[in-house]
């Protein structure tokens, strides 16, 4: 009697699991041609912010005595943990600016930054650094970061996102004090420029 | 160049502000940090399909053993699958956009990787988010007394382990309306309809939300999700690099340690490891004997992070953890393991898929079980339109429950294995009649079990923004509650108390039947809902509620079956009561200047329950306090110091009368690495009792306790 009734269900559950089992296959269906009829795909938001970083040095003039050559290399820091480290590694090998390599540097969380050209305050860091732009405002270091009151607290640059874009805000006060000249070029693609001289 | 001095004078004059109120910035940018936290959820679901309940099959044999295997060897393929697919979608060069213009950087669409971040103000629910830093700062060291800073959930500590926590009533140890995920792994036990608190703890410093909604969440979340659902959400391991060590104690908290370690494996996969160990106290009883329910934990686990340069990320975590309960009399353990790939296809569109697997063995003064699941689900979001995002989603689970030994007394076992299968799919279509104000959710789950078949479980939304820092929003939803296995499924037959003297003067044991016709109870919500910011220092929001319940289960009493030397009178559930309820919470925080908040919160909960027998009605209605309030205050005296305190009233429960009592925690931070803390709690008295045992054993009182935490980061 037992033995009848195992197997008497035993056929439910095997139709089950076919249901199951054909269920998976749809799901699997569906994600192979999502991903086939999918385009290509949009930048990342931190590809984008590598790209910027690493083409700054470009459109600013920083005073002489900072590099300690005329060779020296461009540093690039990043404080805190960013997904930004990664794509600025993929792409300054081999790039130079005005003959100068291109270095990253990364900072742990509430490092000093030291020697550096351009400072990237990620948004981990961000409670940190109206205390640290406060240490660095005369210090000739390009500071950019990501938050919305970057700017407020003494930044250079921010990029912040605006839906689907990234724009360039920047403050030529702090640019000014740090003595760091930014090109026009740049200034004109900024959405927010603060600080401007007449 | 006079201008330009203008400027410069301008910036100094600025900067100096700056720096005289730099302490206060840095402070008011953690309650900044906070509240954005707090502000932000993840709306559309992540794998949330979590309905412990499936099917029943009363055979018991080899090949359901089987089953499970090929249930998780098919889900582990298909993650598997996922991750092969996903990865063949090739990144785009990252040196074609480091080479554009600025022009073009400053025009570049991006992907929106937090696509699925709403803001909280969009959500057409109540919802509530206690973020990693309100953890921290409430002091609390389980999972269970950290939600009792969530207005509108019933938090009641029974004794030193266990719990008893719901939201808009029906408040037991075995809160049967409530769901409960880590990581969108379900702790909610079918067996008994309920969740373990105790074997519920995970490292709260890695965690980086807890996010709860009261009311349903059925159409997404599936079965049990009626009065709630609570998410424990941790943190990635690239946000957790590092290490952390803590170590303390106290005379409640005998003694807390743990540690976690973060790292990188390559430049795209990060991973972390952590270990902890807790030993609680002895609770007193009314008499000021001890409960003895003293009771430990150690927890071990790991969670690997690989991202790809295709917005894709594919999790793997697992944890293990052994305790004794109650004076070492019994124990538990479990091990859990979860895979998850998750991919941002476009804009508007993505996929997950997820699958797990989870053990869990408990022996405690009920019974002995053991409990293993497998979990596989997909989900899929994607754009129909410009103003139609629809996701959908199906699930599976297989559950095998085993029932070792039942210490109660006058039990018999009459199935001691007993194997579930549960079918889900549903489906949400969000329609924005006009963009940016008005909005229609409308969606449904499906879900097959083996209790009473296909469950619909459907819901309609409607989200209004009158303005940029007002919203409405309704809502009304069905959702039910599977009943448990021990009632529905031939498990067995339980004693329920003392013999009673029934027809001829004899005595007989009242004992519960299993009954295998019981349906699944039903909730019919209505919701109403408001939130406004008036300033940037205050926001106000109020959820309302309606509930209507059928078929609730009641205990009813039949036949009395003679014996020696006692008969059995036999008591079977019932789908025999009904029930409303109404109530609604306020929840209102100020930031009263750039270093205090303060957060007040009232909730209010009226039940009514009809029908056979009374006095099951009667005992709904007391299950949850009618008034409960909760004022909290963060106050940062420098950035090196802060102090915490939460004042909480609750109102009668059953036979417990209300209570107020208050937590304090100062913590000073001599460096950021350096952390220590000093914690009392439940201080305006030296005890209380909080919530009734369930199983009529003598009820234990919640002490007054203190403990100090040392937290090094490095």
């Amino acid at each position: 009697m037992a033995v009848l009734t195992r197997i008497s269900r035993r056929s439910p559950r095997a139709s089950r699991v076919v249901l199951c089992a054909l269920l998976v296959m749809a799901a699997g269906w569906i994600v192979g041609t999502s991903v086939s009829i999918a385009e290509e795909p949009l930048p990342t938001e931190y590809q984008v912010k590598a790209a910027f970083l690493v083409n700054f040095p470009k459109y600013v003039d920083w005073p002489a005595e900072v590099f300690a050559e005329t060779g020296s290399p461009i540093v690039i820091a990043v404080l805190g943990e960013s997904k930004v480290i990664e794509e600025i590694q993929k792409v300054i090998a081999g790039r130079t600016v005005n003959g100068r390599q291109i270095v990253l540097k990364r900072l742990a969380s509430g490092e000093e930054p030291g020697v550096c050209h351009v400072l990237f305050v990620s948004a981990a860091e961000q409670q940190h650094s109206p205390d640290l732009l406060a240490k660095l405002k005369d210090a000739s270091i390009l500071t950019v970061g990501e938050s919305d009151d970057f700017l407020e607290s003494g930044g250079i640059i921010n990029l912040a996102r605006r839906d689907q874009k990234i724009a360039l805000e920047v403050n030529l006060a702090a640019a000014d004090k740090a003595r760091i000249k930014i090109s026009s070029k740049l200034l004109s693609v900024a959405s927010v420029v603060k600080g401007k001289s007449k | 160049m006079k201008g330009n001095d203008g400027g410069r004078h301008a910036a100094s004059e600025f900067d100096r502000r700056q720096g005289a109120e730099l302490e206060a910035k840095q402070v008011f940018d953690q309650h900044v940090k906070a509240e954005k936290a707090a502000r932000h959820y993840r709306s559309a679901p992540l794998m949330k399909t979590n309905s412990p309940i499936g099917r029943i099959d009363s055979g018991v044999g080899n090949w359901f053993n089987q089953s499970r295997k090929t249930a998780a060897f098919a889900g582990l393929m298909l993650l598997v699958a996922g991750a092969v697919w996903a990865t063949d979608g090739g990144p785009v060069s990252t040196n074609s956009v480091a080479d554009l213009s600025l022009e073009d950087l400053v025009n570049l669409k991006v992907t929106s990787v937090s696509r699925k971040e709403e803001k909280l103000d969009d959500a057409a629910a109540a919802i509530f988010v206690l973020g990693n830093d309100d953890i921290r700062r409430s002091g609390a060291t389980t999972v269970a007394d950290a939600l009792r800073l969530v207005p509108g959930l019933q938090v009641a500590a029974i004794d030193s382990s266990d719990w008893a926590i719901s939201a808009r009533g029906f408040n037991s140890q075995f809160a049967t309306k409530l769901l409960v995920m880590i990581d969108g792994r379900s702790v909610y036990s079918p067996l008994f309809s309920g969740v373990y608190w105790d074997a519920q703890q995970v490292f709260l410093d890695d965690v980086d939300r807890i996010e709860v909604i009261r009311g349903p969440g059925a159409t997404i979340w599936g079965a049990n999700a009626v009065d709630g659902v609570i998410s424990i959400l941790s943190k990635s391991t690239r946000d957790t690099q590092g290490g952390l060590v803590y170590g303390g104690g106290g005379d409640e908290h005998l003694a807390l340690g743990g540690a976690r370690y973060g790292g990188q494996i390559d430049e795209d996969t990060y991973y972390r490891v952590y270990g902890m160990y807790q030993l609680n106290n002895d609770f007193p009883l009314a008499d000021g004997q001890s409960a003895d329910d003293r009771w430990d934990l150690e927890q071990a686990g790991y969670r690997v992070d690989h991202y790809t340069h295709s917005d894709g990320q594919l999790t793997w975590q697992a944890d293990a953890y052994a305790g004794n309960l109650a004076d070492n009399t019994g124990d538990m353990n479990g091990f859990n393991t979860l895979g998850r790939w998750s991919r941002t296809i476009s804009d508007r569109s993505s996929y997950e898929v997820q699958a797990y697997l989870d053990h869990t063995y408990r022996n405690d003064s009920l019974a002995v079980i053991s409990l293993d699941t497998a979990d596989f689900a997909f989900q899929h979001t994607f754009g129909l339109g410009e103003r139609n995002d629809v996701i959908w989603g199906l699930g599976y689970r297989f559950t095998d429950t085993r029932f070792q030994k039942v210490n109660i007394p006058g039990t018999t076992i009459l199935n001691n294995n007993i194997p579930l299968n549960l079918f889900s799919a549903f489906i949400q279509d969000e329609f924005k009649i006009v963009p940016d104000k008005l909005t229609f959710t409308l969606g449904t789950k499906i879900e097959h079990n083996d209790f009473d078949g296909f469950d619909v479980q459907p819901s309609a939304r409607l989200m209004f923004k009158p303005a940029e820092n007002q919203s409405v929003w309704a809502a009304v939803s069905r959702a039910v509650r599977t009943p448990s296995e021990s009632f529905a499924k031939e498990l067995g037959t339980f004693a329920l108390g003392a013999p009673v003297v029934g027809p001829g003067g004899g005595l007989y044991e009242p004992t519960l039947f299993p009954n295998t016709q019981l349906k699944s109870e039903v909730l019919l919500a209505y919701e109403l809902g408001y939130r406004i910011q008036p300033t940037h220092r205050v926001s106000v929001d109020v959820a309302t509620f309606y509930n209507n319940y059928s078929r609730l289960v009641g205990d009813q009493p039949g036949a009395f079956i003679p014996g020696t030397p006692v008969g059995t009178l036999e008591v079977d559930p019932e789908n025999s009561l009904r029930g409303q309820s109404y109530g609604g919470e306020a929840v209102v925080t100020v930031a009263a200047t750039d270093f205090w908040r303060l957060t007040a919160s009232y909730s209010l909960l009226l039940l009514y329950a009809q029908g056979e027998p009374a006095t099951d009605a009667k005992s709904l209605e007391l299950n949850a306090p009618t008034h409960q309030a909760v004022l909290r205050s963060s106050y940062d005296f420098t950035r090196h110091a802060s102090l915490d305190a939460q004042l909480r009233y609750v109102d009668g429960v059953q036979s417990v009368p209300s209570y107020v009592t208050a937590d304090v925690r100062l913590s000073y931070r001599p460096t950021p690495n350096w952390e220590l803390a000093v914690v009392g709690q439940n201080l305006l008295d030296d005890r209380h009792p909080e919530q009734a045992s369930t199983f009529g054993a003598p009820t234990v009182d919640v002490p007054r306790g203190f403990y100090g935490k040392i937290t090094w980061r490095f």
